[in-house]
C-alpha cells in the first residue's frame, strides 16, 4: 500500500522533470529581428586601429594560420581561433549558446545550407550596413546567393563545393563503356552494365545523406522549398524531384548502386579497390581522394555531372562562409576581420595552399590555377572542370531555415526508399510531411503542397 | 564475498560427482547455451580484436587491407607516436582532462555517495521518505536527458565551457547513493555504531574509523560504475564545452573522426583515430579487470534481505 504511493509519487516526479526537461530542450524560436545596427564603412578601420580581441568559430584547417597573419597586420587585435566540432556539430553548439546568451562567438564559420537558419530567426548581422554589398563581384554567383537575402547581407563566402562526377576510367574501360555518362539516361544504362559485368562493381554509393539528397534535388531542378521569411513553403514532389526519384528507384529497386557511405572506412576499401566507379560529389572531395585513395591513383578523373536533358546543370555540395553574430560585443572588428578573412589576397592565398576551392572569381579563373595538371587525376585539368560546374550550378535555390535539421532526419522517412520498401516519391512526401510539422512547431509558417 | 564460496563449492561437487572434471565438465552443459555464449563471447572480442589489429596499420592499410588481419607493415610504434603528437599534443591534453575528470567527478561522487547514503540509513529526519523517493526518481531519469537544462542554467551562472560543467553533474551519482543506502541497511550493524558512540567517539570519526571499512566492497562498486561512466561520459562534454583545450577524449576523438567528412578539406585521419581508441580503452580495461573482484561481491551485497 504505501509501497504503491511511492513509487506513484516518484513515477509522478519523474514525469515532471522530463516534461521540463523537453520543454528547456526544444524552446521556441527567438524574436525575428530585423534591420541594421546603424553602423558605417568607416567603422571597420577605426575598429582595426583601436584593437580588441574577439573570437572564431572555425573548422577550417588553415584558421590559425589565416588568424596568425592577420595579428601579425593588425597587431592590437586579438583571433582567438576555436575548432568547436565540425558542421552539424557547431550548429547545435551555436544554437545553444544563442538560446543561453553566453559563450556567443563573434565570427563562425557556417555552411551556405545553414546559413537561413541563423539568419531567418535574427541571429546574423547584416553586413551591408559596413558597405560589403561592393564585393558581390569578388565571388561566384552561387556563393553570392548563399549568404545574401534581398539585400541583407549575411556573411561572406570562403569556398564552394560545385558538383562534379569523379570517375575511375578503368572500371569504365573494363565494361566497354569508353565516355563518361553526360546524361542521368546514359548513367542508367551503364550502372546496369557495369553492375552486370562484375556484380562486385557499382556504378557509385549512397546510403542517404541528407545534404547530399538536398544537392541532389538542387540539380534537377526542384524547388522543393520556398522561403519568404518566416513563411515557407515545402514541395517535395515537383517536377524537379520527381526527376531524381524516378532515377534513383530503378537505381535501389535493380541494385546496382552500393548503400555505403561516402568516405566513411568501407567505402574508402571498396574505392580502393576499383569496387566504386564512380561518386556524384563536391569539388573538395578531390582532397579526399588524394590522401586516401592511393591505391587507384591515376584511374580516377573527373567528369561534369550528368544532366537530365544533355544541358550542362550543376548544383552546390558543401561549401562554407563565414558570418557575424549579431549578439558580438565588437561587431564593427568583427566585421572587419572577416573582410580581411575572405576578401584579402593574403588569407585567400593561405586557404588555397591548404587545399580548400576558394570562391573568390579571380582565383578561379586564373590562367594558372585552371592549367594545372593533377597527376593524381591521370594529368587532367580537374580545375576547368570544377570552374564549369560553378558556373552551371542552377540558379533559384532556396534552404530551409531549418535545414542541418531537415537533412538529420532524412534517413527516418526517405530512408524506407533506400531498403526498397517504398518509392522515392512516396518517402519524399513523407519527409515533406515531417518538415512541415518540425517547422510549425518551431514558429515558422509552414505549408505542404 | 559468500558468493564467491558457493561457487567453489560447487565445483568442488561437480569435480567429485563426475571423476574425470573437465569431460564431466562438457558433457553436462547444454550445448545450445554454449554456443549462444560463444557467439556472445565473440560479439565482444570481435570489436577489439579489430581495434587491436588496426591500431598496428598505416592509414593506407586500414583503408585498403581486410579488417580483422594485418596490413602491409607495421606501423604501430609511428601511429603511437602520430597520436600523442598531432595538433601539438591534443591527445595528450584530453587524457590529462579526462584523468581529472574522472579523479575529481568520479572521486567525489563516490565520495558524496558515501556520505549521504549512510546517512541517510542511519540517520532519521523529518522529511526522509520525500529524499528517498526523489533519490529514486532522479535513478529513473537517464542523465543525458538532463543536459539541455543543465546548460542553460550553467550558462546563467557562467560556468559553461569550464572543467567544473563537466564535473559538477558527475559529482551526483544517485544510483551510486541508493546502493550505500541498502548496503549500510544489511552491512552496517547499529549496535557497532551504537557502541562507538557510547565509547565517545564523534560521528565524523565512527564514518570514517568504522562504517568506512566496512562499506569498502560497496565503496569500489560506486567508484567503478561513477569511473566508468565519467571515462566514457560524451554527450554532457559535448554540450558543455566548447573550447577543444578542455575535451575529454571522447569528445576529442569524435572530432578527428568527423575530420574525414568534413566539407571544404577533407583530412582523414583513421590511423589516428584508432589508436587513440585503443589508448583510451587501455586504463579502463585494466581498472575494471584489477576492481573485478570486488564489483561482484558489491553487486549481491543488497540482494539478500537478512
Amino acid at each position: 500500500m504505501k509501497r504503491t504511493k511511492v513509487v506513484r509519487f516518484v513515477a509522478g516526479v519523474a514525469a515532471i522533470a522530463m516534461a521540463a526537461a523537453g520543454l528547456a530542450g526544444c524552446g521556441g524560436s527567438s524574436n525575428s529581428a530585423s534591420g541594421s545596427n546603424g553602423g558605417k564603412e568607416g567603422d571597420l578601420d577605426a575598429a582595426l586601429q583601436k584593437g580588441g580581441t574577439i573570437t572564431y568559430w572555425t573548422w577550417t584547417d588553415s584558421a590559425k594560420a589565416q588568424a596568425a597573419a592577420f595579428e601579425k597586420k593588425y597587431p592590437k587585435v586579438h583571433v582567438k581561433v576555436v575548432n568547436p566540432g565540425t558542421g552539424m556539430t557547431v550548429y547545435t553548439k551555436l544554437q545553444n549558446v544563442l538560446k543561453a546568451s553566453s559563450g556567443i562567438p563573434d565570427i563562425s564559420q557556417i555552411e551556405y545550407q545553414a546559413i537561413p537558419q541563423f539568419s531567418v530567426p535574427g541571429n546574423l548581422l547584416d553586413l551591408s550596413q559596413y558597405g560589403f554589398a561592393k564585393y558581390k563581384n569578388k565571388f561566384v554567383k552561387s556563393a553570392w546567393e548563399g549568404v545574401t537575402s534581398g539585400s541583407s547581407i549575411y556573411g561572406l563566402p570562403q569556398d564552394t563545393g560545385p558538383m562534379v562526377m569523379f570517375y575511375n576510367k578503368q572500371v569504365f574501360d573494363a565494361a566497354g563503356i569508353t565516355n563518361p555518362p553526360k546524361t542521368w539516361d546514359e548513367y542508367m544504362q551503364d550502372a546496369k552494365i557495369l553492375h552486370e559485368k562484375d556484380s562486385s562493381v557499382y556504378i557509385t554509393n549512397d546510403s542517404g545523406q541528407g545534404n547530399f539528397i538536398t544537392s541532389m534535388l538542387w540539380q534537377a531542378g526542384s524547388h522543393a522549398y520556398k522561403v519568404n521569411g518566416t513563411n515557407v513553403e515545402i514541395n517535395l514532389n515537383d517536377p524537379g524531384a520527381m526527376r531524381w526519384a524516378k532515377n534513383w528507384d530503378y537505381l535501389f529497386k535493380n541494385h546496382y548502386i552500393s548503400s555505403l557511405t561516402n568516405q566513411g572506412t568501407e567505402w574508402y576499401q571498396a574505392a580502393n579497390k576499383g569496387k566504386i566507379a564512380s561518386v556524384v560529389s563536391g569539388s573538395w572531395m578531390a582532397g579526399a581522394f588524394k590522401s586516401s585513395v592511393k591505391e587507384t591513383a591515376g584511374q580516377w578523373r573527373v567528369a561534369p555531372m550528368p544532366s537530365y536533358d544533355g544541358k550542362p546543370a550543376s548544383a552546390n555540395y558543401g561549401g562554407s562562409s563565414e558570418v557575424v553574430l549579431k549578439k558580438s560585443a565588437n561587431p564593427a572588428l568583427a566585421a572587419a576581420f572577416l573582410r580581411w578573412l575572405n576578401t584579402s589576397q593574403e588569407s585567400i592565398d593561405l586557404f588555397k595552399q591548404s587545399g580548400g576551392y576558394v570562391s573568390t572569381k579571380k582565383e578561379l579563373s586564373s590562367q594558372e590555377f585552371l592549367n594545372e595538371k593533377s597527376d593524381y587525376f591521370g594529368g587532367q585539368q580537374i580545375n576547368k572542370v570544377f570552374l564549369e560546374s560553378g558556373k552551371n550550378v542552377v540558379s533559384g535555390w532556396q534552404f530551409l531555415p531549418y535545414q542541418a535539421y531537415a537533412n538529420s532526419i532524412t534517413m527516418d522517412t526517405v530512408g524506407k526508399a533506400y531498403q526498397g520498401q517504398t518509392t522515392f516519391e512516396k518517402a519524399l512526401k513523407e519527409y515533406q510531411k515531417a518538415l512541415v510539422t518540425y517547422g510549425n512547431q518551431q514558429g515558422y509558417k509552414v505549408t505542404g503542397k | 564475498m559468500s558468493r564467491k564460496n558457493t561457487k567453489n563449492a560447487a565445483t568442488v561437487a561437480v569435480s567429485t560427482g563426475s571423476g574425470v572434471r573437465k569431460n564431466g565438465y562438457s558433457r553436462r552443459h547444454s550445448p545450445v547455451l554454449f554456443i549462444f555464449m560463444l557467439v556472445l563471447a565473440l560479439y565482444s572480442v570481435i570489436p577489439l580484436l579489430w581495434l587491436l589489429l588496426n591500431a598496428t596499420k598505416s592509414q593506407a592499410d586500414i583503408l585498403s587491407t581486410f579488417g580483422l588481419g594485418f596490413g602491409h607493415k607495421l606501423n604501430i610504434v609511428e601511429n603511437l607516436k602520430a597520436t600523442f603528437t598531432y595538433e601539438d599534443g591534443s591527445f595528450l591534453r584530453w587524457l590529462g582532462n579526462t584523468v581529472m575528470y574522472v579523479v575529481i567527478g568520479a572521486g567525489g561522487a563516490t565520495l558524496l555517495a558515501a556520505l549521504a547514503g549512510y546517512g541517510m540509513a542511519m540517520f532519521d529526519f523529518a522529511g526522509k521518505q520525500i529524499v528517498m523517493a526523489i533519490i529514486i526518481g532522479a535513478i529513473a531519469i537517464p542523465g543525458n536527458a538532463l543536459v539541455v537544462p543543465t546548460f542553460l542554467l550553467f550558462a546563467k551562472l557562467g560556468l559553461t565551457n569550464t572543467p567544473l560543467a563537466v564535473i559538477l553533474p558527475s559529482l551526483i551519482s544517485p544510483f551510486g547513493f541508493y546502493l550505500v543506502i541498502s548496503y549500510v541497511q544489511s552491512g552496517v550493524p547499529r549496535e557497532i555504531v551504537e557502541s562507538a558512540r557510547v565509547d565517545g567517539a564523534g560521528e565524523v570519526r565512527i564514518f570514517f574509523q568504522i562504517v568506512l571499512p566496512l562499506l569498502m566492497p560497496c565503496i569500489v562498486t560506486v567508484l567503478l560504475f561513477a569511473i566508468v561512466s565519467t571515462w566514457n561520459n560524451y554527450f554532457l562534454p559535448l554540450i558543455m564545452l566548447n573550447d577543444p583545450k578542455w575535451y575529454p577524449l571522447t569528445v576529442g576523438l569524435a572530432e578527428w573522426n568527423a575530420q574525414a567528412t568534413g566539407s571544404a578539406t577533407p583530412k582523414p585521419i583513421y590511423n589516428l583515430v584508432i589508436m587513440g581508441a585503443l589508448v583510451t580503452v587501455i586504463p579502463i580495461i585494466i581498472i575494471f579487470l584489477m576492481l573485478q573482484r570486488y564489483w561482484e561481491s558489491g553487486l549481491s551485497a543488497g540482494s539478500v534481505k537478512q
